[in-house]
């Protein structure tokens, strides 16, 4: 057995796993009957056809017209960075404040890129700070914290 | 003839100088909020309603449209420019819109988006003021019934979104609904799959999985490549217009996008949303050897979503002008507004206040005209913008968007579900699983349960009321007859294939 | 020379304590909402919030934490710290019935929380569609009875107090009418004109548009006392004795919180309250003023809390 279109491959194995996940969680609730559907119904439903066509395209996957779908690697750069600073960004609003966070995103994602020069960065920091305090802080007059906790009265 | 007086008088309204002032304020406004991403015009006519307070109750409204608008119009940008979706309308505008950025041809598919919507704003006004009684009488025959079966045939045709293969395509659909029932069920007020997340019992926002998913897997995709090797879109860039054979096909899809989005907009709760991807598939469908093929970059993909998403949004105004019903919530703000200047909206308002009533419907075509005025220079201004090195602009597009889906609930939690979806996006585009299909099963999804549970409830268990009532069961035969169009070139295809093998 | 210096110090450290132990509020007061904005609690709020940063010369600054029916807001003024400064508006369903319907709410509304003045009230009204033939709620009674089961009514949700006050209809009544529940009032009105649902326990400032128009009519409101809002309507509790369903609206802070700030804002808001501006905001938004001291408010949330809990164990109503 041989595995010819990979992405085809482990999609189908990928909605397998999400149709399982949410069949299994949905036993904690009333499945009702198909007159009086209660919340576990449709999901159970949905979850299953999941599965199954999880199931469908993983096996076309490894037949002989499946065509070719070579995953392309993957980039643990970028992606753990992007995100991460998207989380850092999360983290640290609230404790932060607002300038602290974006300092956080700015730097870290850049650092994402094939290139980083410091000064760009530090500059685009600044810029975006001033471009995101007038629009969203003054001009909209939106309530997120701007500077960090223990500085805030 | 009456509508002519009609008009005349609502002109006369909108045209004084602070009335024309405010409609230009609003979708200045509308346009800034929409071209940021996350924050909807919720958040935004909230954040202004204080002020309308001291306005004149037309002017308030004038206001309050202009910026509803110019969210849509803004909303539409971001999808083009950077494959972020401002609202659940513009996600189909992504396919096809992004990818004519990619060629270069980001210019064109903005003018196209604008002047499309121009037309289809103008159509629907007409619509309303002429149409209105009519139309909301078919609004009425839409029972829960026909909204599931309605939901059924959009979701088929949903499946025409992609342009891969149709299994890994319905299966992206499946999962998008599964999504989207995380959260309260409406019928036994039980929180699904919240494990107890208080900030998951409200389900998860449509913003934080278009961002992830779209926003952020692009960013995360383009970094792979080096900074000398990427695509740069506006190294192609030819006119800002588009050339001759972009309006020759853009054309008619307009039309047809309009026609489609006026009548689905009637629909209160969530009509217009079809509206959009409806006339994608209709497209799609009726285009004969598209060049380039849907999903590349095709303007037909640009032109129909967008004039069938202002055609909808104008005429999902008339179930509130006839009878205060916002059919979203942005309306029932503005149900807000007018109650707190003592006015009841209604088809009272038509008779009781007639210069307001037709103030608006002129002002609304003013809107639009304001924003094709405002969004035609800005077109250069943001291709410029595209010229900026990608590794000073991807950081720009991740602040604003993080800032933006902080605001809509000011919870921190929003924004780590982005970046989750991020993860899930880049991890589709790595095994070629399209997005779009999943985020639109994302958004039919609950609205088709809580239909088809209603149903059923309403006829106390009665699984055949979706074939009886009449209008219920030709939705259901198009949605039959659009399985068999949707399968059929793969089946023949499939067929061919065989043949090949015997040969 | 020493002592001067020790002295300074002193009077440097002890000095912010002082100022705020004196001068309450000497900073802005964070005004939680647990509700999205534009909503009728977070509209009722601003101008609240409006009005008492004039009066207390210190800005109330509304901060919007909606979500899961109120509680994420309503539990993040519960675990902050007593100083005044966090305050939330609570309304029946974040504090008299959701408690009910989800014991895993992470708060306790009785004991974790102190009241500090209740702001309005607003009544629902019961519409009935064009289908139903009853002019009056004793007409709809009998009509119910004579056809269990034949009539629907719709709410906004499962456990929302348009669902409740029609459970607490049939309760007191001995009338039996199938729920429907939608993401909104709203979206009930066309299945209503369309023939689909007959009853609508709908709130009287969303009510007031449609009612205009005539096609949908309003029976009875559900407080004890007419509605300014609709003159000429009588009360359900007319034809059934007792039969009460209000929601309030009040101002709650963590557990803890000093007296004097308590009776400061108690004080101001009762003040705001009599401020003919305000009242006519709250009267055209749908709202009849309150007023009184924490001990009455406190008083009216334990009897609604214990009247929702009854009603909830009997009809087996659950949220979770």
């Amino acid at each position: 057995m041989q595995i010819r279109n990979a992405q085809d491959f482990w999609s189908g194995v990928l909605f397998a796993a999400f149709g399982a996940f949410f069949i299994i969680f949905a036993r904690e609730y009333d499945m009702g009957s198909a007159a009086r559907m209660g919340p576990a119904f449709f999901p159970t439903m949905l979850g299953g056809l999941l599965v199954l066509l999880g199931i469908l395209v993983g096996a076309r996957s490894l037949a002989a017209g499946a065509g070719d779908g070579k995953i392309s690697r993957f980039h643990f750069k970028p992606l753990l960075l992007v995100l991460g600073a998207v989380i850092a960004f999360g983290v640290l609003l609230r404790p932060g404040g607002l300038l602290v966070a974006l300092a956080a995103l700015v730097g870290i994602s850049s650092l994402g890129g094939d290139q980083f020069r410091l000064r760009d960065v530090v500059l685009l920091t600044i810029l975006l700070a001033l471009l995101v305090l007038a629009v969203f802080i003054w001009g909209l007059g939106m309530t997120i914290p701007v500077l960090p906790a223990f500085m805030q009265d | 003839m009456d509508l002519i007086n009609n008009l005349t008088l609502g002109f006369s309204t909108a045209l004084s100088l602070s009335n024309l002032l405010y409609a230009f304020i609003g979708a200045l406004i509308g346009t800034l909020i929409g071209v940021l991403p996350g924050i909807g015009p919720i958040a935004t006519l909230a954040m202004l309603l204080p002020t309308t307070y001291a306005l004149e109750p037309t002017s308030a409204l004038i206001m309050l449209a202009g910026i509803y608008y110019g969210a849509q119009y803004g909303g539409s940008t971001t999808a083009i420019l950077v494959n972020i979706p401002g609202e659940s309308s513009s996600v189909v505008t992504c396919i096809d819109g992004y990818q004519m950025a990619r060629r270069g041809r980001a210019g064109s598919a903005l003018a196209v988006s604008a002047l499309g919507s121009f037309f289809a704003g103008t159509v629907g006004t007409l619509i309303i003021a002429t149409l209105a009684g009519p139309m909301v009488e078919l609004a009425f025959k839409f029972g829960p019934a026909e909204y599931f079966s309605l939901m059924v045939l959009g979701l088929i045709g949903a499946v025409v979104l992609a342009s891969g293969s149709l299994v890994k395509a319905i299966a992206m659909i499946v999962l998008g609904l599964l999504l989207g029932l995380v959260g309260t069920d409406v019928n036994s007020g039980v929180a699904r799959y919240s494990f107890d997340i208080p900030e998951l019992a409200d389900g998860i926002g449509f913003v934080g999985v278009a961002m992830g998913v779209f926003g952020f897997a692009e960013i995360i995709a383009n970094l792979e490549q080096k900074e000398g090797e990427r695509l740069v879109f506006t190294d192609k860039v030819g006119k800002l217009w588009p050339n001759r054979q972009e309006f020759f096909y853009a054309i008619p899809a307009v039309l047809r996008g309009t026609a489609l989005g006026s009548v689905l907009g009637v629909l209160p709760g969530g009509g217009a949303l079809l509206a959009s991807f409806a006339s994608y598939t209709l497209e799609k469908k009726i285009t004969r050897n598209p060049d380039p093929p849907f999903g590349q970059g095709n303007v037909r993909g640009v032109a129909a979503p967008e004039s069938a998403n202002n055609a909808g949004a104008q005429t999902s105004f008339i179930p509130m002008l006839t009878l205060g019903i916002p059919p979203n919530a942005v309306m029932a703000l503005m149900v807000g507004a007018m109650t707190i200047h003592n006015i009841q909206p209604g088809p009272q308002v038509m008779s009781s206040n007639p210069s307001l009533f037709w103030g608006l419907i002129a002002s609304m075509w003013i809107g639009n005209l304001m924003l094709v005025i405002l969004n035609l220079p800005l077109i250069g201004i943001w291709v410029q913008l595209l010229k900026v090195p990608y590794r000073l602009l991807y950081p720009a597009i991740l602040v604003f968007c993080c800032i933006g889906v902080y605001t809509i609930n000011n919870n921190s939690f929003d924004v780590s579900i982005t970046a989750a979806f991020g993860l899930l996006g880049y991890v589709f585009y790595k095994l070629r699983c399209e997005p779009a299909p999943l985020i639109l099963g994302f958004i039919l999804g609950p609205m088709m349960e809580e239909n088809l549970r209603r149903a059923m409830l309403l006829s106390r268990g009665d699984p055949t009321v979706f074939f009886t009532r009449p209008l219920s069961l030709t939705l259901l035969v198009m949605a039959a007859a659009l399985v068999v169009i949707v399968a059929l070139p793969q089946i023949s295809r499939r067929r061919e294939e065989a043949f090949q093998e015997v040969d | 020379m020493r002592a001067a210096a020790l002295l300074a110090t002193l009077a440097v450290a002890l000095a912010p304590a002082l100022a705020s132990a004196q001068a309450y509020p000497n900073r802005p007061i964070r005004l939680v909402v647990p509700f999205p904005p534009a909503g009728a609690t977070d509209i009722l709020s601003r101008e609240l919030a409006r009005h008492l940063s004039d009066r207390l010369k210190q800005q109330v600054v509304v901060d919007n934490r909606p979500g899961a029916g109120g509680s994420i807001g309503s539990d993040i003024v519960a675990k902050s710290a007593p100083d005044g400064y966090t305050i939330q508006m609570a309304t029946s369903s974040t504090h008299a019935i959701g408690p009910h319907l989800n014991p895993k709410i992470p708060y306790n509304a009785l004991t974790d929380f102190t009241p500090i003045a209740h702001v309005a009230d607003s009544a629902n009204v019961l519409v009935v569609a064009p289908n139903v033939k009853a002019a009056s709620v004793s007409e709809l009674i009998a009509l119910l009875k004579a056809q269990p089961g034949g009539y629907n009514f719709g709410s906004s949700g499962n456990g929302t107090i348009v669902h409740l006050t029609g459970e607490l209809f049939k309760s007191m009544t001995g009338t039996y009418i199938v729920h429907i529940p939608y993401r909104g009032t709203a979206l009930v009105i066309p299945d209503m004109i369309g023939g689909q649902i007959h009853i609508l326990f709908d709130n009287v400032a969303s009510a007031l548009p449609y009612l205009k128009d005539g096609k949908l009519r309003a029976l009875a409101v559900t407080s004890l006392q007419p509605s300014p809002l609709l003159p000429g309507v009588p009360t359900v509790a007319e034809t059934v004795p007792g039969f009460d369903s209000t929601t309030w609206f009040g101002i709650f802070g963590p557990k803890g919180l000093s007296p004097e700030v308590v009776q400061r804002l108690n004080t101001e808001v009762n003040a705001v309250l009599k401020n003919p501006e305000f009242r006519e905001r709250l009267k055209t938004l749908g709202y009849e003023a309150a007023g009184g001291t924490p001990a009455d408010f406190a008083r009216v949330v334990a009897n609604d809390s214990a009247k929702w809990a009854r009603l909830i164990k009997e009809r087996g109503i659950t949220g979770e």
